[in-house]
């Protein structure tokens, strides 16, 4: 097999065509992530009644769910219920008209929620009681006390584990290709089905991701100093 | 010290996987050389019925199985093995020297001519069409899909239709979506709740998905002239033309015998292999 | 159209899936196995130093974690027998069955990432204690043996847990090269017998169980391991 360099190229381009699909399949799940993750987490944290042991077995039993079967599913469903669920909602919209890119994103959603909510539970709880009790000895209320005390602390803390999740849902965010959605892979691999090079395709989409992921990496490790910057360290 | 017994653990495990891998691989090879027969492996699909799938208990069956068993009885030096795998990469496959055979319902087409060798006898017709809802009539041909979505697999002979059709008219181009490794209960459903406007298949697919979703009713149709007529053929790799030629005498004499026939009849429900 | 969901179409179905759990057990078995191995050398070579393989290890190390699983089958599937096949004049590319290259695969990956727990884990012990075994006439082995390995154990334990439901779950695209396992399975059933919808609705059941069971088997290694150093302290 010889590697054949113009249309390891030709791929290259057609991947960075569909990069931005892959950047809203990564940033509106992420998005949905932070904010439904935090609040799933505090619930958790702060034992809100009923609501916290189901929101428990969902994430525990949902994190099971390879991402992959969940997105087939969902896909079928959508193509087979959208238009009575529109009709019963009295929404005009039909299945026609929704881009099926809106499947992946709630797949990856979901996927997201559960895993930051559990990254975001894990920093909550490694703050010290103390800090709980502080905010309230000073006459902060509950949600003063979460706002302004253990939120700013829990973010250093999180940090980390945020950015493994989120170099895990790019890397996730390849698996729409199954149901069609052209991303970075399916992209790159568009002018293969021309040539038949496969082999360039697969190779081009791994240096975008690569670059992507190693970037996303960086711009880490910067948040990290920035945000950490009043965090002092008493044995540093 | 550490670091040798490390080391060590690690060689050893290494050499080992290596080795049981070389075995269970060489194993399979002398016993071919043994008898003088020469291994052919065979790249095909596992998820086209009635062509290349896996039945119900898990085996490899189908039309192209079926045609490539009575070849191989027809050929003693050679003895066929099957690799199925994904649609897309049986041909990726075949490029990477990993099956020397490739058999998927494969039309002809200029691309695919370029790189691989195709055999010179057709063993099926395939005459494809636009397929729509059983009540569309607003498409006949591929000039009213203009801006619409059509469903098509990366890799596939549609789409290359649909690509050639989109680059002579690039100012309203057919929406192409590439749907691998798709089962036939995702495309009728597609179909049916208008996520595509149309698809491309032969005229006993459409039959076929009826049959086996339609409830009774003529749920998909084709529409208009064919987009393309054309048959299937075996495809092997560039400079195998010792193999293209022995597997072409055997399709031939095959339909000499009345015997694919036979295999179409029994297998896909008709006679497909001279006309529709 | 039919009923997409029937019970009886789903019961049918246990019987045939179920057999090929074991090739998913088996893939998932290789990769730990093997990429512990592999892991241990990446490690050793990091924390050691050793030139050249230090850089690769990083280099590979951030490929594997940068890149989307499903590319690094098939860019080991296609690209490994043609970097190899011609120096070492073998013939994987046909000898090896593409099981195999799964195995491979799954081993490379997490090797890599088993490496970047371990590291991690090893690491964040601070080094007085490697000290302190020295000090008290401990060998190098003896001190990695009986200082360092088991406090190791108790931090890389549950990135190791989550890591391991990640696989199982990662493990479902070896059907795309041919290698048929329950995800494969469910597929094919789907084409042969016209409904996908309950072999999928039971695979994601044995997914969820194998989770639940891997995660309550590290809670209890977890726990026992605590109870260990509460005695210690």
């Amino acid at each position: 097999m010889n590697f054949n360099t113009a249309h390891f190229y030709e791929s290259f381009l057609y991947g960075i065509k569909y990069f931005p699909n892959t950047l809203r399949l990564v940033f509106i799940p992420l998005a949905i992530g932070l904010t439904l993750g935090t609040v799933i987490a505090l619930a958790r944290v702060y034992k809100v009644p009923v609501l916290c042991k189901l929101l428990g077995i969902f994430v525990t039993v949902y994190q099971g769910v390879p991402i992959v079967v969940a997105l087939m599913i969902y896909n079928l469903v959508f193509m087979l219920k959208f238009n009575d669920l529109a009709g019963f909602l009295h929404i005009k919209t039909k299945a026609a008209d929704v881009d099926n890119i809106w499947v992946g994103i709630f797949a990856l959603s979901l996927t997201a929620v559960c895993s930051i909510s559990e990254a975001i539970r894990g920093a909550l709880l490694s703050i010290d009681k103390g800090q709980d009790e502080a905010g309230y000895s000073v006459g902060l209320t509950k949600v003063q006390t979460i706002r302004r005390i253990i939120i700013p602390q829990m973010i250093p803390a999180a940090i980390p584990t945020l950015i493994n999740h989120v170099v895990g849902l790019i890397k996730a965010s390849s698996v729409v290709m199954a149901i069609g959605i052209i991303e970075i892979v399916a992209g790159a691999t568009i002018p293969s089905s021309r040539t038949y090079s496969f082999f360039e395709g697969y190779v081009a989409a791994a240096v975008i991701y690569w670059a992507f992921t190693i970037m996303i990496e960086y711009l880490a490790k910067v948040l990290r100093r920035h945000t950490g910057r009043f965090r002092r360290n008493p044995y540093d | 010290m550490m670091n040798q017994w490390i080391k060590k653990i690690v060689i050893k495990a290494v050499l080992t996987a290596l080795g049981a891998a070389m075995l269970t691989g060489c194993g399979k090879k002398t016993a071919a050389a043994d008898t003088g027969v020469t291994k052919v492996v065979v790249g095909t699909g596992n998820a086209y019925a009635p062509y290349c799938y896996l039945d119900e208990k898990g085996d490899l069956a189908g039309y192209e199985y079926e045609v490539l068993k009575a070849v191989d009885e027809l050929l003693p030096q050679y003895e066929f093995e099957y690799q199925t795998s994904d649609f897309a990469n049986v041909l990726i496959s075949l490029d990477a020297g990993k099956i020397d055979l490739a058999a998927h319902q494969y039309e002809w087409n200029k691309e695919r001519d370029d790189k691989y060798l195709f055999g010179k006898e057709p063993y099926t017709t395939y005459v494809t069409y636009l397929a729509v809802t059983g009540d569309r009539t607003d498409i006949k041909s591929l000039d009213d899909l203009k801006g619409r979505k059509v469903k098509s697999s990366t890799g596939s002979n549609s789409v290359y239709i649909l690509e050639n059709y989109n680059k002579d008219h690039p100012d309203n181009p057919i929406k192409i979506d590439y749907v691998d490794n798709s089962t036939d209960e995702e495309t009728v459903t597609g179909l049916v709740n208008g996520v595509w406007d149309a698809t491309i298949l032969t005229k006993r697919d459409t039959e076929k998905l009826n049959q086996n979703y339609g409830g009774g009713r003529d749920v998909l149709k084709v529409t208009g002239e064919p987009v393309q007529s054309s048959s299937t053929y075996f495809v092997f790799a560039k400079d195998n033309t010792r193999l293209q030629e022995a597997v072409d005498g055997a399709v031939k004499q095959l339909k000499e015998s009345g015997k694919l026939a036979q295999i179409s009849k029994d297998v896909i429900g008709g006679d497909y292999t001279e006309s529709e | 159209m039919d009923k997409l969901f029937g019970w009886e179409r789903f019961f049918e179905n246990i019987p045939k899936i179920l057999p090929y759990l074991s090739v998913t057990f088996q893939i998932v078995v290789y990769a730990t196995g093997f990429g512990v191995l592999l892991a241990a050398f990446i490690v050793l070579a990091e924390l050691k130093k050793i030139p050249v393989l230090n850089p690769f290890f990083k280099v590979y190390v951030s490929f594997m974690r940068g890149t989307p699983m499903l590319v690094q089958l098939m860019i080991i599937y296609y690209g490994i027998p043609a970097l190899i096949d011609p120096v070492f004049g073998t013939n994987i590319n046909r000898g090896f069955s593409a099981v195999t290259f799964a195995y491979i695969t799954f081993i490379l990956n997490q090797g890599a990432f088993l490496s970047a727990i371990f590291y991690g884990a090893i690491t964040s012990i601070p080094y007085g204690q490697t000290e302190a075994g020295f000090s008290v006439g401990l060998t190098e082995l003896q001190t990695f043996r009986r200082i360092l390995l088991p406090q190791m154990v108790r931090i890389a334990l549950p990135p190791f847990g989550s890591d391991l439901v990640g696989l199982f779950q990662n493990s479902s695209l070896v059907f795309l090269i041919g290698v048929t396992d329950i995800m494969g399975r469910a597929k094919s059933i789907g084409a042969a017998t016209k409904h996908v919808l309950e072999a999928y609705v039971f695979v994601v059941i044995i997914y969820i169980v194998i989770s639940l069971t891997i995660r309550l088997l590290f809670y209890y290694l977890n726990t026992k391991l605590e109870y260990g150093r509460e005695g210690v302290e």
